[in-house]
């Protein structure tokens, strides 16, 4: 036996143990077919996994298991599709035997079908060559709960509130302008409980709640010939996302996702040029958040695969930029009290003025570096642990989107990117959607057909301009910034 | 054959119980098995069971979806009632009302793809050898590679459907797939490039072609081709497409816009049908069937409606002729429904997917084909790509050979390429013979709210589009 009581986040502001596996267990029970699996608990449910893996011969074992609620409306076409519930649960079980590792995963909670997941992952771990750095955190510190992140009220939400929101979505997009057609969307009510435990002493538990939307389309102008793409916009998706029903704000989604499509029609044909691209949040994701997060990735940079492997202290971007890794910051989807391995999540400075200053660790890799873990261990209960970003924070800078705008000569503002960008070597090349032609610091005209090429990380170096402003989308808190001397090819 | 693991009495008992006009019962139990080296290490192995029923209804004309874990009894009719009241929450709005299903004859039987070698029978220590031979040999393969992995991943799937309109069918898939990724760097420098495979079939079929150290070797060969390579100049040029690119092409260009859900929210292909959308020479399909070549990863028998899926010509010598349809859609548009409803797991409703597009071969030669290029490239490799509204899509190459007067020059580094569908499709001017014919974009997954396995080739064709370079 090997589970100890330390470390428990809970969402829950009673102290007594008895009172939080009470507080766990209420306000679920909502049905779910009377099975006895499906009311359990999930730190039992892990402890007895743990318990049995050790008993089976596993020199460490991890169980991580959750439980959730999720009520989607489906717009398609202009309507309201359907509503969909689903309550998922299951359990992923990870065992440490002579150092190999074997990991299996089930969606039930049921005893004997978790007896067979950790069957399957002690003769996975078995066949598998040992690695002298797997190994399980242990139980050192106490894991901060962090409020902000649950609200109950989530739960009582029913299959008809649900459908009302996504109907008013889908209506003041509509109403925004006839020309606006909604290809699809999606509005999304989810309370989810997730646990740990491990063969150290760790045990984490919390509940989250996370409410979102989105909405894509296009504008189709009627009164032009069909085939004619200047009459038919890009598509533009917005989303939006909230922790609580209090922030729920669908009208402010719906209307940007109208003014923009509106905006990009009648658009025009641009040329061959060398100029600025001002990129908006929702582009900066599209193009830079994953190369970003790929080569402060430890386990890319202790594979060779990162651009940032042996960069640490030095220059990979501009002076205006700070990227902060932050799962405590309660704004975004990406929060929790703790991460896939059971570690106590933290604020993390990535890139501080343009300084590379650390990278996103799990468990793995940091006992690799020969430092402590970073909190980023990610991933659901159907995978082992791999390391990703939690919420990812550009600071904003000093310039207003504007001036920004003003500051330009000649660019284009990239509403949205389609297209590849290869992480390893930071190329890029696809189609701007939703682009405007900026001419003397002033918008002048969508452009269409017109496509985009460059390096991601000689752009990072290159950005000269950072707005004040900034947009949450999920788990994003970024910025519009400008990046000069890009190829711009309309054939 | 085996037996389903599940009571089918079970599942028609969720019919007889429910009062809706239609209702969908399908059982999935998906095993997905995967390992994962990188540079010699074992960075994930796990297995994987997702085991349940989706409940579908159509309800006074409202749709409800609702799905379980819990195959009882009582955990089935409580998904049923679930499914009933998000049916009823939508019969207050303003909504249409869904006034039919498309009618056609619904499977009833067994039904499995060719499989040889069932993955079942190979145990878990051959597939670690595999995956871990083939990153070694990626990485032992030159001296300017720095970093190689190899993903082996298995999905085995088991299928019940039963519906209210008769469909009773047993489904079985098999489909692995195996993927290297060299990294090739030199100073600073460094590129990547994958090669892989994923078929419909067993472990003989996935090596049918090129054993797992031959793709090892092509993945690591490429990398260190593209590692002197220069991005390509931006143009609106010749372009001659590979088979995956075609595939990406098929894909991307035309079938997106042709999903009858997408039609019916305006996409370009709206007012299309029945007109010259293409050169003659395109003819284009998906199909549920790996029709000219074998083992395409997007097979499909039946689809997740219980409808027999067809091979759908949709562009005939060029002319437009028919949309990818789920029941609900052939109702409005008064055909046959084509067995494109898909879903990806349990608890996911089916929705208008692709299964293998492709580009029927002609009679040309790529030798042919490239000398009668001035100026132009030849694009290979698939990577992303998307399809808009307005018919504007892009998809990505990983290599980019220049082609000028008549001869194949230098290696540019992939780019991706993009064009106005109808533009780009007019502009074929000519299709390689059923010689060059392959599928070759099944290791990707095309997404749209759900994942999905699908395919896409066809043989060498000649078009022009925009390729993204520098300026």
């Amino acid at each position: 036996m090997s589970s100890k009581k330390r470390g428990i986040a809970s969402n829950n502001s009673n102290d007594g143990k008895g009172n939080k596996r009470k507080a766990r267990s209420r306000g679920r029970g909502k049905g779910r077919g009377k099975d006895p699996d499906s009311d359990a608990d999930l730190l039992e449910v892990c402890s007895l996994a743990v318990d049995e893996a050790l008993r089976l011969g596993a020199s460490e074992v991890e169980a991580y298991a959750s439980r959730s609620r999720h009520i989607t409306a489906y717009i398609e076409s202009n309507d309201l599709k359907h509503v969909k519930t689903n309550e998922p649960l299951g359990i992923g079980i990870r065992v440490v035997l002579n150092r190999a590792v074997g990991f299996a995963s089930v969606n039930t909670l049921g005893v004997e079908k978790v007896k067979d997941a950790i069957y399957t992952a002690i003769s996975i771990a078995r066949a598998c060559p040992a690695d002298r750095y797997q190994r399980l955190p242990t139980n050192r510190y106490r894991i901060p709960t962090l409020d902000g992140i649950y609200d109950e009220e989530v739960d009582n939400l029913t299959v008809e509130d649900v459908a009302r929101y996504a109907n008013d979505m889908l209506s003041t997009a509509k109403e925004y302008d006839p020309r606006v057609t909604v290809d699809s969307g999606l509005f999304e009510s989810s309370s989810m409980e997730h646990a740990l435990c491990n063969s150290n002493g760790i045990e984490a538990w919390e509940r989250i709640s996370v409410i979102s939307w989105s909405i894509m389309g296009m504008a189709r102008d009627n009164g032009g010939s069909s085939g004619s793409s200047g009459m038919v916009s890009n598509f533009d998706v917005q989303m939006g996302s909230s922790h609580s029903i209090k922030g729920v704000d669908t009208i402010t989604t719906a209307k940007e996702f109208a003014r923009n499509v509106v905006s990009s029609l009648n658009s025009r044909k641009g040329e061959n040029f060398k100029g600025t691209m001002i990129v908006t949040p929702n582009a900066f994701l599209e193009l830079f958040k994953d190369p970003i997060a790929f080569a402060i990735n430890a386990f890319n940079v202790q594979r060779g695969a990162s651009r940032f492997a042996r960069m640490l202290g030095k220059r990979v971007a501009a002076d205006a930029v700070t990227i902060v890794d932050d799962a405590t910051y309660i704004e975004g989807i990406g929060a929790s009290s703790f991460d896939r391995e059971g570690i106590a999540h933290r604020r993390n400075v990535i890139v501080e003025k343009g300084i590379l200053k650390t990278f996103i660790h799990n468990m793995y890799t940091a006992s690799k570096a020969g430092i402590e873990s970073t909190g980023n261990a990610a991933g659901g209960i159907a995978s082992p642990p791999s390391i990703d970003t939690t919420n990812l924070i550009v600071d904003g800078g000093d310039v207003k989107y504007e001036d920004m705008i003003r500051e330009v000569k000649y660019g284009i503002v990239i509403n949205r990117f389609s297209g590849n960008v290869n992480a390893v070597d930071g190329t890029f090349s696809g189609v701007v959607k939703g682009g405007h032609m900026v001419v003397n610091g002033e918008v002048a005209y969508p452009v269409r057909e017109m496509m985009v090429a460059g390096n991601i990380y000689d752009a990072l170096k290159d950005i000269s301009m950072v707005s004040k402003e900034r947009r949450l989308i999920l788990d994003s808190l970024l910025p519009y910034i400008a990046v000069d001397n890009i190829s711009f090819t309309t054939g | 054959m085996r037996l389903a693991h599940v009571d089918i009495d079970t599942l028609k008992l969720v019919l007889n119980t429910s009062t809706a006009g239609y209702t969908e019962v399908r059982y999935h139990a998906r095993i997905l098995n995967e390992v994962r080296f990188v540079n010699g290490r074992v960075e994930r192995a796990r297995a994987v069971k997702k085991i349940g029923v989706g409940i579908r209804v159509l309800n006074n004309g409202q749709w409800g979806f609702s799905s379980t874990s819990i195959i009882t009894r009582e955990g089935l009719l409580y998904a049923l009632e679930q499914a009933l009241r998000s049916s009823r929450a939508l019969s207050n709005s303003n909504k249409k009302r869904v006034e039919g299903l498309g009618d056609t004859k619904l499977a009833t039987g067994v039904f499995k793809p060719d499989i040889h070698g069932s993955l079942e029978d190979r145990d878990i220590e051959e597939k670690i050898k595999v995956a871990r031979e083939a990153e070694q040999e990626a990485r032992k393969h030159n001296g300017e590679i720095r970093s190689s992995s190899c993903l082996y991943r298995e999905i085995i799937d088991e299928k019940v459907i039963v519906s209210s309109d008769g469909a009773l069918a047993e489904l079985y898939d098999s489909k692995p797939e195996l993927v290297v990724t060299a990294i090739a760097g030199k100073g600073s420098r460094k590129v990547s490039a994958s090669e892989g495979v994923c078929v419909t079939g067993g472990w003989s079929d996935l090596f049918r072609d090129r054993d797992h150290l031959t793709i090892a070797e092509e993945a690591a060969e490429k990398a260190v081709r593209l590692l002197n390579a220069k991005q390509p100049k931006g143009e609106r040029t010749t372009v001659i497409l590979d088979p995956a690119m075609v595939g990406l092409l098929s894909h991307e260009a035309i079938g997106h816009l042709v999903e009858a859900d997408f039609v019916l929210s305006g996409s370009i292909a709206k007012d299309l049908l029945g007109e010259q959308v293409a050169s003659e020479l395109v003819t284009l399909l998906d199909s549920g069937a790996s029709n000219i070549a074998p083992n395409a990863a997007g097979t499909t028998l039946v689809d997740d409606e219980g409808v027999i899926a067809r091979s759908v010509r949709i562009i005939d010598d060029g002319m437009l002729s028919s949309y990818l349809h789920n029941r609900e859609s052939a109702y409005i548009f008064g055909v046959e429904p084509t067995g494109n409803a898909r879903a990806f797991e349990y608890d996911d409703e089916p929705l208008i997917r692709m299964r293998n597009t492709y580009i029927e071969p002609r009679d040309y030669n790529l030798d042919e084909m490239i000398r009668e290029v001035k100026h132009g490239y030849i694009l290979k490799g698939a990577r992303n790509g998307q399809a808009d509204a307005n018919g504007e899509f892009m998809f990505g190459a990983e290599e980019a050979y220049l082609i000028e007067h008549g001869e194949v020059k230098g290696l540019f580094k992939g780019v991706s390429i993009s064009g106005i569908t109808m533009d780009v499709l007019k502009s074929v001017d000519a299709v390689s013979s059923s010689r060059d014919f392959r599928y070759d974009i099944g290791t990707g997954y095309c997404g749209k709210y759900q994942p999905m396995k699908v395919d896409g080739g066809g043989p060498y064709i000649r078009c022009t589009a925009i390729v993204g370079g520098v300026q």
